[in-house]
């Protein structure tokens, strides 16, 4: 699967995002951030509602570039590639989980996870074999037919982190991984965390829920309070 | 390179497969959207093939014309003329030959359909013997041996045996056309020897029609000659104007149409905008969601032009067009049913195909492209 090592050092230097800049509703969500985070590990943005921390994991994953400073991917500094060199970057290095699950309506499970291969030019059989292995994996076998809008919220869940694997990525953004869980489908999603990380992967998750924090996966945590990183 | 090509047509695949699942997803409004295109395309396609059609009979008509015919006009009427002016045409410098022609309609109230005789110049039927064109003879279920009566200029009935049964390129010629001996000729009109309906004349160089045309006049001064020239522009006239006006009127459909699938292809909902968000943030970039949205453009477009071109083409060639004969055919309702020559013509394929299908893929990307460039972090931040 994925490769130990070095891969995956993720640093940001400065960083400051503000949206709709020069506009009357202009607003600064990240100030001069500046961390690292080591390949390998599970790394928890804690801070409550509103304090960046989405906009951070945003930042880091290449979704958006910084309205300033600079976001280094082992050494390389991501914030200023091309949109498609950041595409590609982003394709193969990242694999996002977002709070809402994020599946499209009307695809099948199947497809939804086959998704961020599309672009990529992988054989289809290759591509459809592994999703079907990951949503064995999750306990999904028999879901793989069924429409994304039918799913159960933990079953969502599971589709979107398969998703997020299905590139086979070094580092996976979970953005407020638990927020729509109780706490048994909480804890099953962290376990599959867990795993994530013993498979040499990193996990970067955003989170203000304490059963995270309690379940023991977070190796290091990252303080964020209006937009600024606080420890 | 073997890997690239192999990784460009997966990835094509790929994004057809996507492009199909979406269109399935929104079926109701595909569905309609295909329906309105294919009868848009159906109708232009309709009238340009019907009048390409009547223009190609009419080129194949006149292929075999000869460059001049000479009538005698008498109070502004066509009449038959005399024996004695093939005589004063013949001689003329610039004409290669010049013959009378017989010919004449024929109305038949049994069938209630006109058709034309004719004495061919060139190895005419026998007298009492008729060929008749092959049209003819299936839509009157005639064939060779049978006898044909029809009634002569005074009521009397006059029996032909049909000889032959002839094909023509045209159907136009074969729907309606008798050939006869001029002796038949004659007899079944009352015209007495020494008259023909017409003349025909070769020219040797095509660029001096109007100079002998100009010669024919002064010799003849009750004549009217008519170059093929002139009637192919009257014939061409004839059938852009009655293919302009019908082209008018289907330009508000057209122009329904147009405002249709803009607003319809043009108009991204705020689902659709989420899931272009959706795929920008799971990896594709801007061109891999613009393609997969060309494909499922093209795909609707040209599934929507293939049915409505098709449809148009057996509604023009198999079923005669019944939603325009009367407008375009234009010419004597009594005139003999015709089929129309089936016929492609690649460039009228295209041509139609650019005005129909590009501007439908064109309104598909625009708004597509500037929800494809956005930042895909607003997935995130929902």
């Amino acid at each position: 699967m994925v490769g130990r090592g070095v891969f995956g050092m993720i640093e940001l230097v400065q960083v400051s995002k503000t949206f709709n800049a020069g506009q009357p509703n202009e607003y600064t969500a990240v100030r001069e951030v500046s961390f690292s985070i080591e390949p390998g590990r599970v790394t928890a943005l804690r801070g409550p509602s509103g304090s960046g921390k989405t906009t951070l994991l945003g930042l880091i994953g290449g979704l958006t570039r910084p309205s300033s400073g600079r976001v280094r991917l082992d050494g390389r500094d991501i914030s200023a590639l091309p949109e498609r060199f950041l595409t590609e970057l982003r394709r193969a290095t990242f694999g996002f989980v977002f709070q809402q699950f994020q599946l499209i309506r009307g695809l099948s499970v199947l497809e939804n996870v086959m998704l961020p291969a599309t672009p990529t030019g992988r054989p289809y059989t290759e591509v459809r074999a592994r999703a079907l292995q990951l949503l064995a994996d999750f306990d999904l076998a028999g879901r793989a037919e069924a429409k994304a809008q039918w799913l159960s919220g933990g079953e969502a869940q599971r589709v979107a982190i398969a998703r997020a694997l299905i590139n086979d990525p070094k580092v996976i953004l979970a953005d407020e991984p638990t927020a729509h869980l109780d706490s048994v489908l909480s804890r099953q999603i962290l376990a599959i965390f867990a795993d994530l990380r013993a498979q040499g992967r990193s996990v970067i998750l955003s989170s203000h829920d304490p059963l995270v924090f309690e379940f023991g996966l977070v190796e290091r945590v990252v303080e964020i309070r209006d937009g600024q990183v606080t420890a | 390179m073997s890997f690239l090509h192999n990784a460009w047509l997966e990835r094509q695949r790929g994004l057809i497969d996507f492009s199909v699942a979406n269109l399935g997803r929104r079926r109701g409004r595909n569905f309609g959207l295909f329906l309105a295109y294919s009868l848009l395309v159906f109708l232009l396609a309709s009238v340009v093939l019907y009048g390409d059609a009547l223009r190609r009979e009419a080129r194949l008509l006149l292929a075999d014309a000869p460059e001049l015919v000479v009538q005698r006009l008498t109070a502004g009427r066509h009449d038959l003329l005399p024996a004695e002016w093939l005589d004063k045409v013949t001689g003329l410098r610039g004409v290669r030959a010049a013959e009378g022609r017989l010919w004449g309609y024929h109305y038949d109230p049994a069938a209630q359909a006109n058709s034309t005789l004719l004495v061919p110049n060139d190895a005419p039927p026998a007298p009492g013997q008729v060929e008749i064109g092959a049209a003819l003879a299936r839509a009157s279920g005639l064939a060779a041996g049978d006898v044909l009566s029809l009634r002569s200029f005074d009521g009397k009935p006059f029996a032909f045996n049909i000889s032959r049964v002839f094909e023509a390129e045209s159907e136009l010629v074969s729907a309606d056309l008798m050939r006869v001996s001029a002796t038949d000729f004659r007899a079944f009109f009352g015209i007495e020897p020494g008259r023909y309906t017409d003349l025909a004349l070769s020219v040797s160089n095509p660029r001096e029609v109007r100079k002998v045309a100009e010669k024919v006049l002064d010799r003849l001064p009750g004549a009217r000659v008519v170059a093929r020239e002139e009637m192919r522009r009257t014939y061409e006239a004839a059938f852009n104007w009655r293919q302009g006006v019908l082209l008018t009127f289907l330009s508000t459909i057209l122009l329904a149409f147009a405002l249709l699938a803009w607003d319809k292809a043009s108009g991204l909902s705020a689902e659709e905008r989420r899931e272009i968000g959706i795929l920008k943030a799971v990896g594709w970039d801007t061109g891999d969601v613009l393609r997969m949205k060309l494909w499922e453009g093209a795909l609707l477009s040209v599934a929507a032009f293939l049915t409505g071109y098709v449809l148009a083409w057996l509604h023009v060639f198999y079923a005669d067009a019944p939603l325009f004969t009367a407008v375009l055919k234009g010419w004597s309702v009594l005139y003999p049913h015709f089929s129309l020559s089936p016929q492609i013509d690649v460039a009228q394929i295209a041509t139609l195909f650019f005005l129909t299908v590009l501007p439908y893929v064109a309104a598909t990307i625009a708004p597509v492209w500037h929800a494809a460039t956005l930042d895909p972090d607003a997935v995130m931040r929902e």
